[in-house]
């Protein structure tokens, strides 16, 4: 049985053994095939220990002088907790890292709500420049780690634990999916944790899991297969507000509902002095 | 022009741009003018005309004292007259700039994040071999975030080719520093279990003594003791003028003061 972590570690050290630039950042966390490679990746590891924020800004430094950083932690705490340096040293200051969350919903169901990675979707999925990614199998890894390493954004990589999804999924604009039924769509993130009577009632409804978000590319996906549902259930380990919900409707409503008319600003940071209404001119919300 | 004739040039330019501008941090800028005087005039600090930056990095940690950096880099004509856009509409130069202007190297101004990105620079020349020191100035006030702690440990232990210089003006923008979080014991545990030199931050021949320190090995941290609105009399240690701006009569008396 293989777990997702490791798969996605191999992968990460597979491309780290021969990409000089990538480096490693561990905030006090094990992951048993770093540790058998340590010896490939000589000086591009970094146990910073227990210190979340440090950990970012030094990430940070690294990508501003050409390094590709990979901060590893617990999802609650490596999202959370060094919110401002995410914000300021890597999204506004441009410099590009990945961070790895372990834990994805109730990955740590024993653990409590510190470790119960269901409030930060749409955190991790709104800032401008960035993705987040929850990879479930080798297609979504390979996906992932590609992104990282090619797309100069910062990356939120949130990883679960256990055996990995073997069954057949196709990939587009962000979804793995598996066709059934084009009216009918159960819409989910990570794994599927789908119980037997829920799977029994939804048996003839295609599938679309969400594993990188990229509002663009996830726009192209939803107007391809979505916009003609009659039955559509989000299912998910996230909060209603701030989750997939959130997101899918916002999709669905920016496209299908025309009588909501949208004046907010646009995902974006904008790094000229200006007046209030000028600025909001600058992010098209006048 | 003598190191005294340039401060006060250095300070004027300072009181017009907030003046002018309405808006600004005049006191923790006025405290750093000497330190980042003394790095740029002395090429410590060398921003190469093509690439922006220097063989040694310099960092502004607090970022609110933009103004001080803008003013020194104009004074030695390594800006496109920056001075003259600050805070002004359309304009990247303000009270906190990012990595768009002229000897920025990183977007701060929320306080707290130098040490950590000073480490990530530091760490990536260590590792490219690449020689040069990376200098991070940081504010006693910042000595409060709990990740200046975590840079300083990680940077000590990995032996970064790290400066950190405290501009220690004994300030924050409510009161004096130690009447509300004190610091003085913290600073005696930096002073006494690290590669440490306490200075008088606003005296240059007392900064002369960065010279020789920062070409030792690993990390090293200068105390700066300096006065917060340094330079103009009536600023001196007075709490409003953290971010304050001068009226007509406070800005002619300033002025006064510096010609």
């Amino acid at each position: 049985m293989e777990d997702i972590r490791d798969i996605f570690f191999e992968s990460l050290i597979d491309k780290a053994k021969k990409n000089k630039k990538i480096v490693l950042i561990s905030v006090d966390m094990g992951s048993k095939i770093i540790n058998d490679n340590l010896n490939h990746i000589k000086n591009r590891y970094f146990n910073v220990g227990v210190s979340e924020s440090n950990a970012i800004s030094f990430a940070a430094g690294l990508s501003n002088r050409g390094y590709i950083p990979f901060v590893y932690g617990i999802s609650t705490f490596i999202f959370n907790r060094p919110r401002a340096q995410i914000r300021h040293d890597s999204i506004i200051g441009n410099n590009p890292i990945n961070i790895i969350g372990s834990g994805n919903g109730l990955t740590y169901p024993q653990d409590g709500p510190s470790h119960h990675s269901i409030d930060d979707f749409m955190a991790l999925s709104s800032l401008p420049n960035s993705t987040l990614a929850i990879p479930i199998n080798e297609i979504s890894v390979k996906k992932t780690i590609k992104n990282c390493l090619l797309s100069k954004k910062t990356n939120f990589i949130k990883l679960d634990k256990g055996q990995i999804f073997q069954q057949n999924y196709a990939y587009d604009n962000g979804f793995l999916y598996s066709l059934k039924n084009n009216k009918k769509w159960i819409i989910t993130s990570g794994f599927q944790n789908f119980n037997k009577k829920f799977s029994q009632k939804y048996k003839d409804y295609s599938i679309g899991i969400l594993v990188i978000t990229d509002a663009k590319e996830n726009e192209r996906f939803i107007k391809k297969h979505l916009y003609k549902f009659t039955d559509l259930v989000i299912h998910d380990e996230t909060f209603t507000y701030g989750g997939l919900y959130s997101y899918i409707s916002t999709i669905l409503a920016l496209k299908l509902f025309k009588n909501i008319k949208n004046s907010t600003m646009r995902n974006q940071f904008i790094q000229l002095k200006n007046n209030r209404n000028e600025l909001r001119k600058l992010y098209n919300a006048s | 022009m003598n190191d005294v004739s340039s401060l006060k040039n250095i300070r004027k330019k300072i009181i017009e741009s907030v003046y002018y501008a309405k808006k600004g941090h005049l006191g923790g800028s006025l405290s750093s003018v000497e330190i980042i005087y003394y790095l740029f005039k002395n090429k410590i600090v060398d921003l190469c005309k093509k690439t922006g930056r220097s063989k040694n990095t310099f960092i502004l940690s607090k970022g609110h004292a933009s103004l001080a950096l803008v003013a020194v880099l104009s004074f030695f004509k390594k800006n496109k007259n920056d001075i003259l856009k600050f805070n002004k509409d359309n304009s990247l130069v303000g009270n906190n700039c990012s990595e768009l202007v002229t000897g920025f190297e990183f977007h701060t101004g929320s306080l707290g994040h130098g040490v950590g990105l000073g480490s990530g620079v530091a760490m990536a020349k260590a590792i490219s071999n690449k020689s040069g020191n990376t200098i991070v100035l940081i504010s006693d006030g910042e000595l409060h975030e709990g990740s200046v702690n975590e840079g300083i440990l990680f940077a000590e232990q990995h032996k970064l080719n790290l400066t950190i210089i405290i501009d220690n003006n004994e300030q924050i923008c409510e009161g004096f520093t130690n009447k509300i979080n004190n610091t003085t014991k913290y600073l005696n545990f930096l002073k006494n279990e690290f590669n440490s030199l306490v200075i008088n931050g606003n005296n240059l021949s007392q900064l002369k003594k960065i010279n020789k320190f920062i070409k030792k090995k690993g990390l090293k941290i200068i105390i700066a003791n300096t006065i917060k609105g340094k330079g103009i009399s009536f600023m001196e240690k007075e709490i409003r003028w953290h971010h304050s701006v001068p009226n007509d009569m406070e800005y002619n008396l300033a002025i006064k003061e510096l010609t």
